[in-house]
């Protein structure tokens, strides 16, 4: 086929997926919040200047929700609704991040573990039954303690900690199609390991890996606002969702809305990341939409 | 049986070697040394030097971890805390059965609620029973525990006054923790378990099943559900290793004196022997509920069991 074919081809699929996506009021709605959180990113200035989420204020300490504080103050007055959309910068680069370097680390790894099988296969998956056995958490408190906490940091030993998942999805969708037929054809074609991994294995896994790192974003925000939470994450003043509930613990029965927007958050774009990944796995293979 | 259980176990030995392998070196990264964390920074350099030598923290690497192994093989002895200079078995073991009982309560409220409520969903596809059990799934999904620990915290202890904040002094303590731990869990084990009933309530032994004439109450609950357990069975056993990460900083939350806070300030004040002994038993117990997953296999699937025996 051409090459312009090709492209034609992958804009139709696209195409198509799209179409499909759109008729999930849920996925939409999923979409459109990981649009806003993307807009708080961006425009975080233009929403809420950066100065009312760091700077402080002790006669407007404390106070509840009201027009000139939408989220209410914090215990140096800060502008909880500002730190809330300043907030979003550090949840959303931990998930993307992580998993995206997670997903490039462990898709490697686990395309050489499924396609080569044997000895290779053997040793990659007893390592990552070693990772495994220490729970995800525990393994990047151990690192970050020994990196020393920060937001840097925290991507390596979240990272770390997720590749044995990507390395097994990755792995078991190789292994689907390392037997088909049209690998077999390649091989005997003359086609090198290399060419047939990237060029045939890769692509035909595609579909449940994207839909597995969607919902790996979701995952990993938790797990990144739960380490921020135990003070080993993103550091003060510099305002991130997990840090934030951590403060607010000590104000729980004074001030509940330093707990309530935060979390809100946490949650919402956790959500938001799992109604796509389920929008997308529905769009991408219809048989499998139960 | 025996010798399959035997062959695990053994299997179980490589990991720990791992795992500790890991712990070790990560720790071993961390800047500090054992003898000034004991004696504090204001001692004299000589005395910390001599401590350090005595604790054999002057030796390379791989010396240190030999020697690690070598007392815990063959001494069984896990060192000493050097904050506290209790021995480190000591403090695990005592603070360990708060922990387990935490997540077990944990993974009990998660199966209890999940795995019933995602059968139901399942055999009612689309009613308003399946949406809302689905969507409620869905956002308890997206929920971290510790915030989830902190409003049930607000709203039933600081509002209501039902049950008490923090510490574990009555069985009443354990409700809340229970809940802040189990419900996320719940909501995966019902998204779970609702897409392996639907795969199993489409096979053909089903559709016999009711040909067959037998009630629908054994359609769902003996043919299809035992069918469907046993995916679900091992995203359990997984679970189970993530709900004890999640128990660590719920027990944050809730102020209660087990692995999980001992294991945060430990890493916090780089107690490395503690962090290593807690390490240690938390792999040890995910290996075992990972083996115990895999027996549980053969009891509800007797192909498995057959290829056991053999």
């Amino acid at each position: 086929m051409s090459r312009q074919g090709t492209k034609l081809k992958k804009q139709n699929r696209l195409k198509e997926l799209w179409r499909r996506y759109r008729k999930n009021p849920a996925a939409m709605i999923g979409l459109a919040f990981v649009l806003i959180l993307i807009a708080c990113v961006l425009f975080g200035d233009v929403i809420a200047p950066y100065k009312t989420a760091t700077g402080q204020n002790i006669r407007a300490r404390l106070q509840g929700p009201s027009a000139a504080h939408f989220f209410g103050t914090d215990e140096f007055g800060r502008d909880v609704f500002a730190r809330v959309v300043h907030g979003a910068r550090a949840s959303l680069a931990l998930g993307v991040m992580t998993t995206l370097v997670a997903l490039s680390v462990g898709g490697v790894l686990g395309a050489v573990a499924g396609y080569f099988g044997g000895r290779i296969d053997d040793i990659i998956m007893r390592l990552m039954d070693v990772l495994t056995s220490i729970p995800s958490l525990l393994l990047s408190l151990a690192i970050v303690s020994a990196l020393g906490a920060g937001i840097r940091n925290l991507i390596i030993a979240i990272t770390i900690s997720r590749v044995p998942a990507f390395v097994r999805i990755v792995r078991s969708a190789v292994l689907s199609i390392v037997d088909q037929e049209f690998i077999e054809a390649a091989k005997a074609g003359g086609t090198s390991d290399t060419r047939i991994i990237v060029r045939h294995v890769i692509p035909n896994a595609v579909g449940p890996i994207i839909v597995q790192a969607t919902m790996s974003i979701s995952m990993l925000i938790l797990q990144a606002a739960g380490l921020s939470f135990l003070g080993m994450g993103v550091q003060p003043p510099r305002p991130e969702w997990g840090a934030m509930l951590n403060d607010a613990r000590e104000f729980m029965r004074v001030a509940p809305h330093l707990m309530i927007f935060p979390g809100m958050a946490i949650v919402l774009s956790a959500l938001s990341f799992n109604l796509m990944g389920d929008g997308l796995r529905d769009a991408l293979d219809p048989k499998l939409k139960s | 049986m025996h010798r399959y259980v035997m062959k695990r176990l053994i299997l179980i030995i490589p990991i720990l070697l791992g795992v500790s392998f890991i712990v070790f070196f990560i720790t071993a990264l961390t800047p500090g040394d054992p003898a000034t964390l004991i004696l504090g920074t204001g001692a004299e350099l000589e005395a910390i030097d001599a401590l350090n030598r005595e604790l054999g923290y002057d030796k390379p690497f791989f010396i240190r971890y030999a020697r690690y192994i070598y007392d815990l093989v063959v001494n069984q002895d896990m060192g000493r805390s050097y904050r506290s200079q209790m021995p480190v078995s000591e403090i695990v073991l005592r603070r360990a059965p708060t922990s387990v009982l935490i997540a077990f309560n944990g993974m009990l409220c998660a199966c209890i609620i999940g795995i019933p409520l995602g059968v139901l969903s399942a055999v009612k596809q689309y009613s308003a029973t399946d949406t809302m059990s689905t969507t409620t799934a869905m956002f308890f999904a997206a929920v971290p525990s510790f915030w989830l620990g902190m409003m049930l915290m607000y709203i039933f202890s600081l509002k209501l006054g039902w049950l008490p904040s923090n510490g574990v002094d009555s069985w009443r303590h354990y409700i809340l923790p229970m809940f802040a731990i189990g419900l996320p869990f719940a909501a995966h084990q019902l998204r779970f378990t609702r897409s392996t009933m639907l795969e199993s309530v489409r096979q053909d032994y089903i559709r016999t099943a009711r040909a067959k004439g037998a009630s629908e109450h054994t359609v769902i609950w003996k043919h299809a559900l035992k069918n469907a357990l046993l995916p679900v069975i091992t995203i359990t056993g997984i679970n189970f290793g993530g709900l004890l990460g999640g128990a660590m900083i719920t027990e944050t939350v809730y102020s209660i004196p087990g692995l999980g806070m001992l294991l945060v300030s430990s890493i916090k004040m780089k107690d490395v022997p503690v962090v290593m002994g807690t390490t240690l038993f938390l792999a040890v117990f995910f290996c075992l509920i990972m083996l115990a997953v895999d027996l549980m296999y053969a009891f509800v699937d007797p192909r498995i069991k057959a290829k056991y025996t053999r």
